[in-house]
């Protein structure tokens, strides 16, 4: 684990600019003391930015401590930054820091009034602004994090920091980003972003502009976080950018002008279509379209802190949701430190890491080879989500080791989710799957894990009766057999020669279904998958052989 | 020395027999008829199931249970788009709760996720055996004394996610420690003996929602009219548990002549509701939102500042279960303003009429 540890550390510690140290030599541990992978690392990298570790807003040590907190005084009284706050490099308040120049803020404040007062001197003003850059980066990035100053006076300064991208000024950027509370200004902030991306190790606001995928809710706002995003080589924001698009709001025309000049800039054509961004975002989504080198100090650091946060030494779920929301559209970036993170000793980094993995598809193929030692671990939930994860970042490769895994006779947990995840491999061993679904007494769950397989395997004759009767049970998972049902209905093609006919049968299945804007009640859901089961049954005894 | 023998015999018998009647004695006095039951220990727990043979009056409650039913609610799966939200699994589909360690996060596990939260999440021991009342190695389950069990560190796991836990400890139901069990798992006739009801009654039961609040209506001096709301019993605020849960208070004029009710509960043939307030907390984006969350031993009055409240005022305080406030993503959100029907997706908690100015 030791080793594992000086390993990540290697990359980062060994990387050019400011404070480069020597790496020290690897290891292998032999003190058997406990290590920690996660911890180590990132308190290594955290220091080396100079930013301090956060704590969880509520952990299990003050849960434990009986503490009387209600809602609304747990920020104010332990200074936590919000869930939706920024924490990037740079973001914390550094006490050592040094003092701003009084010059350099009066010089800002006055260049600001200038173009406020007529934004015609904004030209001159930024030019200014270009030639003292550095000097008053510090100064820029203060007046960007004094979020009570006029809205009109943050976004000449992000104008500012745009014309002279900064370290300093993106960080404050992204933190503006998501924590002011007029959206004109948040979306400004983004905008700025787009330039940081020229800066050498440029990637640090590439986290906090993800976590504005997750919760911006200000059209304009969204749209110019996924631009930025795109800037940094970061596709994830362009289905947003469709979607906003093709939704027919006040942003859509800004919204479909920069996806073409995203899909423009990064294919290096001047002629692009609907089909190229569609066939960029597959590609993005696919691994095929990423930044392959490593990630940048200034990154990592962050990617650290994001793992982190997946640590059972943290109670709320939300930042665990944000992590694993942020991590898992990082793409190839993250793939070698979550692999890493396999081999913590805390079992919840080890879980959410294999869960993220798996949301990252083909993107974290690079720890494949962490998620097959992963099937073997002691913890069910983490071999089980390993199982999955291995399906998802490797499905041609991930036969094999799943089928050996499962000939191990492993506990039950883990033989569900290697079922379920050999079903999503591209070449599902069939017999495998047909042995877990025919197996006698075999429990409800491991036959609709193996049922999935069936069906993807498009051996649906051999678990269709099954299925469609498992949906009017009230014991075992009508639910999951009747979801499983609805997607293969409604993906099969009406002219399949063999298949097509089922398809006769969705304007029933969804008729069965609840209108728009209606939810089920427990009593119609049972009726509903009641009619549903019915529904099928009744088709399957219709053909030959039945 | 035959005699000697014989008599040696007969005192070995004699002890066997002895020992026989104790060890009945003993079961009959540990172990109840369920216990003793002939099922044997099964080489692996896979399902909540499993328990069902021995603790068929524990397991029919809790199948009827929220908890049961937390992995096929159909809020929740629309929510979650059939838990294609994976992040919803966690407290969904939890682990068992002594292997993760009380008060700890949770952790979502990977089968049986259709029990939901089951017997074994609450119940399995990291070495296979249960937390129980006793230790009864005997027992199929063989139950291990574990009196954490009626700790609310048991729930906090997932219901302190949105702090209800913290919300409890600062009310005096905490300095007493009447904790989530003295509420939400009584005991089934008052007394230990009889065991704590397992149907674990909460949101989901609007007696239990209607015993929290009081809602009263009234006119001042100058005849203006308001309503007043008091989380007198909920050991929590009210409600409680983040987006997941909303309450409102709706009004509308009240025709003199409207005296019977309708199978809501509310008066037949009454006009347009207006809305007057709405009591939740705010889901993590909605910076926009205040909290207005009802504290124990919170009273909040309501004026109904309007005309047409000068004749007699109608008021009711309804409780949703899925607010879906600004929920794009479910595809059925709407704005509060957008509504009409108060009982639409809620139910009616308290009615109250005002007479005439």
């Amino acid at each position: 684990m030791r080793a594992l540890a000086a390993l990540a550390l290697l990359p980062l510690l060994g990387s050019c600019g400011p404070g480069e140290r020597e790496a020290p030599s690897a290891d292998p541990g032999t003190d058997g003391s406990a290590a920690r992978p996660t911890r180590d690392v990132l308190d290594a990298t955290l220091a080396e930015l100079g930013v301090s570790r956060r704590e969880g807003v509520l952990s299990a040590r003050e849960l434990r401590g009986n503490r009387g907190l209600l809602p609304g005084e747990l920020d104010g009284e332990k200074g936590e930054s919000s869930p939706e706050s920024v924490s990037g490099p740079g973001a914390s308040a550094d006490p050592g820091a040094d003092p701003l120049d009084p010059e350099m803020v009066e010089y800002r404040d006055g260049l600001v009034g200038m173009v406020v007062s007529d934004p015609r001197y904004l030209e001159a003003a930024t030019g200014d602004v270009v030639a003292a850059a550095n000097e008053l980066a510090p100064a820029l990035a203060a007046g960007l994090r004094e979020l009570d100053r006029p809205a009109e006076d943050l976004k000449v300064l992000a104008q500012f920091a745009r014309s002279a991208p900064h370290a300093d000024t993106a960080a404050a950027l992204a933190e503006l980003s998501a924590d002011h509370d007029d959206p004109t200004v948040r979306a400004f902030a983004s905008w700025a972003l787009i330039t940081s991306a020229e800066l050498a190790g440029s990637g640090g606001a590439v986290p906090a502009l993800l976590r504005r995928l997750k919760y911006e809710k200000d059209t304009m706002a969204l749209l110019w976080a996924a631009r930025a995003l795109a800037a940094h080589d970061n596709l994830s924001g362009l289905p947003t950018l469709a979607a906003i698009a093709g939704a027919g709001v006040e942003a859509s025309g800004a919204a479909n002008q920069q996806l073409y000049e995203v899909v423009r800039l990064t294919t290096g054509r001047e002629d692009v279509t609907a089909e190229d961004a569609d066939r960029l975002m597959a590609e993005w989504a696919a691994g095929k379209r990423s930044r392959s080198s490593a990630a940048p100090t200034s990154l990592r650091g962050e990617i650290w802190r994001l793992i982190s946060d997946l640590s059972g030494e943290h109670f709320q779920l939300r930042g665990v949701d944000d992590a694993r929301f942020i991590l898992s559209r990082l793409g190839p970036w993250a793939a070698t430190e979550l692999g890493a993170a396999l081999e913590d000793d805390d079992e919840y980094v080890r879980l959410h890491a294999a869960q993220v993995l798996e949301r990252m598809g083909p993107r974290g193929e690079g720890a494949a080879p962490s998620l097959e030692l992963a099937l073997h671990d002691s913890n069910d939930g983490v071999a089980g989500a390993a199982a999955e994860a291995l399906a998802s970042v490797a499905p041609a490769a991930a036969g094999a080791p799943l089928a050996a895994r499962l000939n191990e006779a492993p506990p039950h947990e883990v033989r569900v989710a290697l079922i379920r995840s050999l079903g999503r491999t591209h070449a599902a061993p069939v017999e495998l799957l047909l042995t877990a679904f025919e197996a006698e007494g075999a429990p409800a769950d491991l036959r609709l894990a193996a049922a999935e397989g069936l069906i993807a395997a498009q051996e649906e004759q051999a678990c269709l009766p099954w299925l469609a009767s498992a949906m009017s049970q009230r014991f075992g998972d009508p639910a999951g057999a009747e979801a499983l049902l609805g997607r293969w209905l409604a993906g099969i093609d009406s002219q399949d020669p063999e298949l097509g006919h089922w398809a006769l049968l969705r304007p029933s299945w969804e008729d069965l279904g609840p209108q728009h804007a209606i939810i089920h009640t427990a009593d119609q859901a049972r009726e509903r998958r009641a009619g549903r089961a019915q529904l099928l049954l009744n088709h399957l005894r219709t053909l030959p052989g039945r | 020395m035959r005699t000697l023998g014989l008599r040696k015999g007969m005192r070995i018998a004699l002890g066997i027999i002895v020992l026989l009647l104790a060890s009945w004695f003993f079961s009959a006095l540990i172990g109840t008829p369920e216990e003793t039951a002939s099922a044997q220990t099964p080489a692996e727990w896979v399902s909540s199931e499993q328990c069902r043979e021995c603790h068929s009056q524990i397991w029919d409650e809790w199948a009827a249970s929220p908890h049961a039913n937390s992995w096929l609610n159909e809020d929740v799966r629309v929510q979650s788009d059939q838990f294609a939200n994976k992040d919803c699994i966690d407290c969904h589909a939890p682990r068992p709760i002594f292997e993760t360690g009380l008060g700890e996060r949770v952790l979502p596990r990977s089968s049986r996720r259709a029990e939901g939260v089951d017997c074994l999440t609450c119940h399995l021991l990291p070495d296979g055996k249960m937390a129980g009342k006793i230790d009864n190695p005997r027992a199929a389950c063989q139950p291990t004394t574990r009196r954490e069990l009626q700790r609310v560190e048991m729930c906090s796991g997932c219901h302190d996610q949105h702090k209800t836990v913290q919300q409890w400890k600062a009310t005096p139901f905490a300095e007493h420690n009447e904790g989530c069990m003295e509420c939400h798992m009584p005991y089934r006739d008052g007394t230990p003996k009889s065991g704590r009801f397992h149907t674990m009654p909460g949101g989901h039961y609007i007696e239990m929602v209607r015993s929290a609040v009081t809602f009263m209506g009234e006119r001042d001096g100058a005849g203006a009219p308001s309503v007043t709301i008091t989380n007198v019993r909920g050991g929590h605020s009210y409600p409680t548990d983040e987006r997941s849960r909303a309450s409102d208070i709706w009004w509308r004029p009240l025709p003199a002549d409207a005296d019977t009710l309708n199978e809501t509960g509310v008066a037949a043939g009454g006009g347009s509701w207006r809305h007057l307030h709405r009591i939740r907390d705010p889901y993590r984006h909605e910076k926009d939102i205040e909290s207005t969350l009802l504290h124990f031993g919170e009273s909040r009055t309501l004026a109904i500042d309007d005309p047409d409240a000068d004749g007699g005022v109608e008021a009711v305080l309804v409780y949703k279960r899925s607010p879906y406030y600004r929920d794009p993503e479910t595809g059925i959100a709407r704005e509060i303003d957008a509504v009409t029907d108060p009982f639409e997706d809620a139910e009616l908690v308290h009615r109250v009429k005002v007479g005439p100015r």
